[in-house]
């Protein structure tokens, strides 16, 4: 998935990528570089975000942090994605990320 | 601000007197007169109650700004009348006025433009869905909305409580006398049990057809006396449009599993004998527990009395089957069902007030021995919500839910307790539309939870090998899986005030912000 | 009877596996609640190649998240030949009751039993789904770790080049060698599932065959299909009565001293006296799972 940041995630050596799925239960999450210094960027849609809107927010953030990445563009599509499961497409979204990109 | 007997703050000085839930039984309470004074008049000509257009009925039957307008559901999403009427009204510059409908759908998303250019200011209903349930949860109308209980409507009704101007009766078949049926005819819809209180006491009464045959109507379900005025129309609405995703056998395992358990629950109960009557409510799993129950009963060799409520092949089958003496039939949902009322005398049209209005001293609902029925939401104190969403948005409304769970003996709630992300199953429900003290089980797929003021049915679970749980238990359960939801915000703002069905108020549904 | 008993002593009754894709989260949070035995959260046939990565994340994360609620938690890993197995087996090794290897033979049983030093109470069922696999099904049924053969029908006859049909008749000798091998060995016998979903009644005639046979269990491939197969693997209340009668009979002649035991006519010996046990063990079983559900 091409977000016309090429020139900055080779620089960074972190490329786009995404994880997961739409379906009920699950989350789509979508990795891309950001911006030097600006940290993690968050979108968050969700069919539950009233309700786990900053749960959703912090778990991703975590997941990231764990992950190594620093400065990145993330969006996440959610369905009712329990918190392992965000950590789950968060972590894949990622690791993808870091190594070359893509969806696979 | 005061608290009523389930502890759900309640404002005071609620429109129209409102006295606030407390927990008594209802007949202990009611007041009022039934009957209404109709005018006596001759016929003046052989086509003197049929006129050329809705327009024109609007006009002879003295309709003016503010009066009460009425419709019944037996359509549901696929009902015509209520969008045609209200758009002629509002091309003749009528305003202001009240929709008291039985039951509000989708397919009457234009209902949200009527409000919203003053035409409409005020509804009341038993259910609404759709659209029309978001606009009045973000505030859209000038007053709070009514919503009432199956039962509690027709007892409003006949106490005097809510005075319809004009009813409008779709009617799927009609003779120029005003006499109505609802199964015949390209739109048959089966009972019109919801519409039969609207016909006895509304001032004028305006039938709309797509199917006018010559006197006289065979069968008749609604008498001429009580019709004043009849329209005849290119089509009131499609029948295909009744049947929705709510009415079919649920396919999800997880649900199956939890009909399955319900259905044992039921077995282990001792009420599942000869003589055994039951009724189920519209969602996918309630109806999968009556699948499992007709297994059980053919292979007791039982033989029930009546099945009750809204019928669907389903109940049809089970009548056929022998399993039923006969139905009561209030609403039909499907045209298999529409066909065995036309056609098999043991399936019984019943208007809405026998099926289960309190105030008519014994309706169906207190001879019921088994309800399954389903809830957005169950508090720990077993209240349920089939009103709102969690996000506090109404999506729903009582309907026959509250009725039939304060007549049966016995009350089965079939639910997940999580939904996705969701806890059904929580610390108190963002609306009251049936107390817990009317529900006696809430069967999960974490296990069951029995009332505590019904430990005799716990054991007898217990001995047939169900899971029974604290209802606590479960709810903890599920947190800690998906953590507490973050609090609805609320303005003070009431949008709609949920009536009991004795006419008390048993909860408010505040604007979210 | 069999060996499916852990070093932590943990009894698995595996009548039912019930098959899971590891991509799936919602198909995995619904299964502890569908009555199976054993769930088995599948990294292999049911995820495509895209996406390996991402299961094995999920499914480690499932198996620390998840209530699993007394079920077994098996885990499909890839092939020996698929260039997974490694990582699949590191990842999951720890969490999971039972590695379920597919296309087992001998050699990839061996494989995965040293990769498998790090994880102590880890179980193998080999999945019998090669031609090789199947003519050295005594050895995998003896191979350490390994508490059950499983008959992978459809590979198995892709495999061989056989044509696969509804009646079976093809995989007769197969299912005869799975279970032969596995009582030899005191391993769990796991029938090929059922494939036609939308066919009940098929699937019940098919499971007299597994009982008949002998198999422990059956696998599921859709949750309608466990109820279904424990219905048919449990004793009937004629097969109970008769073994309590052979049990009766068996104790009144300890008791007398009388050597020969006979009932209706008929010689009671050890081995039969053994089956009757054996019956009334697996009743007992469907009284506590009924309990349990």
């Amino acid at each position: 998935m091409n977000m016309g940041n090429e020139h900055e995630g080779w620089a960074t050596g972190l490329a786009s990528a995404s994880a997961g799925s739409l379906l009920s239960g699950d989350c789509l999450v979508e990795v891309s570089p950001g911006a030097a210094g600006a940290g993690a960027v968050l979108t968050i849609e969700s069919t539950v975000l009233r309700a786990y809107g900053e749960q959703i927010r912090a778990v991703v953030l975590r997941t990231l942090a764990e992950a190594g990445l620093a400065d990145v563009m993330v969006k996440v599509r959610d369905r009712g994605a329990l918190d392992f499961v965000l950590e789950a497409r968060v972590k894949t979204a990622a690791a993808r990320a870091l190594s070359g990109g893509g969806s696979r | 601000m005061t608290r009523n007997a389930l502890g759900r703050e309640i404002p005071e000085g609620l429109p129209g007197g409102r006295r606030i839930y407390d927990g008594s039984h209802p007949a202990s309470r009611l007041t009022g007169r039934s009957g209404r004074v109709k005018g006596v008049g001759m016929m003046t000509a052989p086509s003197g109650k049929t006129l050329p257009s809705i327009e024109d009925a609007i006009r002879a039957s003295g309709l003016k700004d503010g009066m009460t307008v009425s419709f019944h559901h037996h359509l549901r999403d696929g009902d015509d009348v209520l969008n045609m009427v209200l758009e002629a009204c509002s091309r003749m510059g009528l305003k202001d006025l009240r929709v008291a409908a039985s039951s509000i759908f989708p397919v009457h998303a234009p209902l949200v433009d009527h409000i919203r250019n003053g035409v409409v200011t005020a509804v009341e209903a038993n259910y609404i869905g759709g659209p029309v349930g978001e606009a009045i949860s973000a505030g859209l109308l000038p007053r709070p909305a009514i919503l009432r209980t199956h039962g509690g409507r027709v007892r409003a009704i006949e106490a005097g409580e809510l005075e319809i101007d004009i009813a409008f009766i779709a009617a799927p078949c009609a003779d120029p006398g005003g006499n109505l049926n609802g199964v015949q005819g390209p739109s048959a819809c089966g009972s019109l049990g919801y519409a039969v209180v609207d016909a006895q006491y509304a001032r004028c009464v305006v039938a709309v057809t797509d199917n006018l045959v010559p006197f006289p109507a065979c069968p008749i379900s609604i008498p001429g006396g009580n019709v004043d005025f009849v329209v005849e129309v290119d089509s009131i609405g499609d029948a295909a449009g009744m049947v929705s995703g709510s009415t079919r056998i649920t396919r999800d395992p997880v649900g199956l599993v939890i009909a399955r358990n319900a259905a044992r629950a039921i077995q282990a109960s001792g009420l599942l004998k000869d003589g055994f009557s039951f009724q189920t409510g519209a969602g996918g799993t309630s109806l999968a527990v009556a699948s499992f129950v007709r297994k059980m009963m053919h292979e007791g060799r039982i033989k029930g009395s009546f099945g009750l409520g809204g019928i669907t092949e389903f109940f049809v089958s089970m009548l056929e089957e022998g399993l039923f003496s006969t139905l009561l039939d209030t609403q039909d949902f499907d045209a298999t069902a529409v066909r065995s009322l036309r056609e098999n005398p043991r399936h019984q049209e019943i208007d809405c007030g026998l099926y289960a209005s309190p105030g008519r001293k014994g309706a169906a609902v207190d001879h019921l021995d088994v309800v399954v029925l389903g809830a957005t939401e169950v508090d720990t104190s077993f209240n349920v919500n089939v009103t709102t969403s969690s996000d506090g948005v109404v999506m729903g409304g009582s309907g026959g839910h509250s009725d039939a769970a304060a007549g049966a003996k016995l009350t089965v709630i079939v639910t997940r307790a999580l939904r996705t992300r969701l806890p059904v199953i929580r610390d108190s429900v963002t609306c009251v539309s049936t107390p817990g003290d009317s529900v006696d089980m809430v069967v999960t797929e974490r296990g069951t939870a029995v009332n505590p003021a019904r430990p005799d049915l716990a054991g007898l679970l217990r001995e047939r090998g169900i899971l029974v749980r604290d209802i606590l238990e479960i709810k903890e359960e599920i947190e800690a899986l998906v953590g507490r939801p973050a609090p609805l915000a609320i303005s003070g703002r009431i949008v709609v005030i949920n009536e009991y069905r004795d006419g008390s108020v048993i909860d408010v549904v505040r604007q979210v912000v | 009877m069999t060996r499916a008993v852990t070093p932590s002593g943990k009894t698995h009754l595996r009548r039912s596996l019930l098959f899971v894709p590891g991509s799936s989260p919602a198909m995995m949070m619904a299964a502890p609640f569908l009555g199976a035995d054993s769930i088995v959260l599948d990294l292999e046939d049911s995820v495509p190649a895209s996406e390996k990565d991402s299961a094995r994340v999920l499914v480690v994360k499932a198996l620390d998240s998840i209530d699993f609620r007394g079920a077994e938690k098996v885990v499909r890993v890839n092939s020996a030949g698929s260039g997974l197995l490694k990582a699949d087996v590191e990842a999951v090794a720890s969490r999971a009751d039972t590695i379920l290897l597919p296309k087992a033979d001998v050699e990839s049983l061996g494989r995965l039993a040293a990769l498998l030093a790090c994880a102590q109470h880890a179980q193998v069922i080999a999945l019998i789904e090669t031609a090789t696999g199947l003519e050295e099904a005594f050895a995998c049924a003896r191979a350490a770790r390994v508490t059950g053969l499983f008959l992978g029908a459809e590979d198995l006859t892709l495999d061989m080049g056989m044509e696969r049909t509804r009646e079976g008749d093809e995989i007769f000798y197969a299912r005869w060698r799975v279970v032969a091998a596995a009582a030899a060995a005191r391993v769990a016998s796991i029938d090929t599932p059922y494939t036609d979903m939308s066919d009940e009644e098929g699937l019940r005639r098919d499971l007299q065959v597994t009982r008949r046979l002998g198999f422990t269990g059956r696998a599921c491939i859709h949750p309608l299909q466990v109820e279904i197969v424990h219905e048919a693997l449990r004793p009937d209340q004629a097969a109970v009565e008769w073994a309590r009668r052979v049990i009766r009979a068996d104790e009144d002649a300890r008791a007398k001293g009388t050597g020969a035991v006979t009932l209706d006519g008929r010689m009671i010996d050890a081995p039969i006296v053994a089956r009757a046990h054996h019956v009334l063990d697996r009743a007992a079983t469907y009284e506590r799972r009924e309990v349990r559900d």
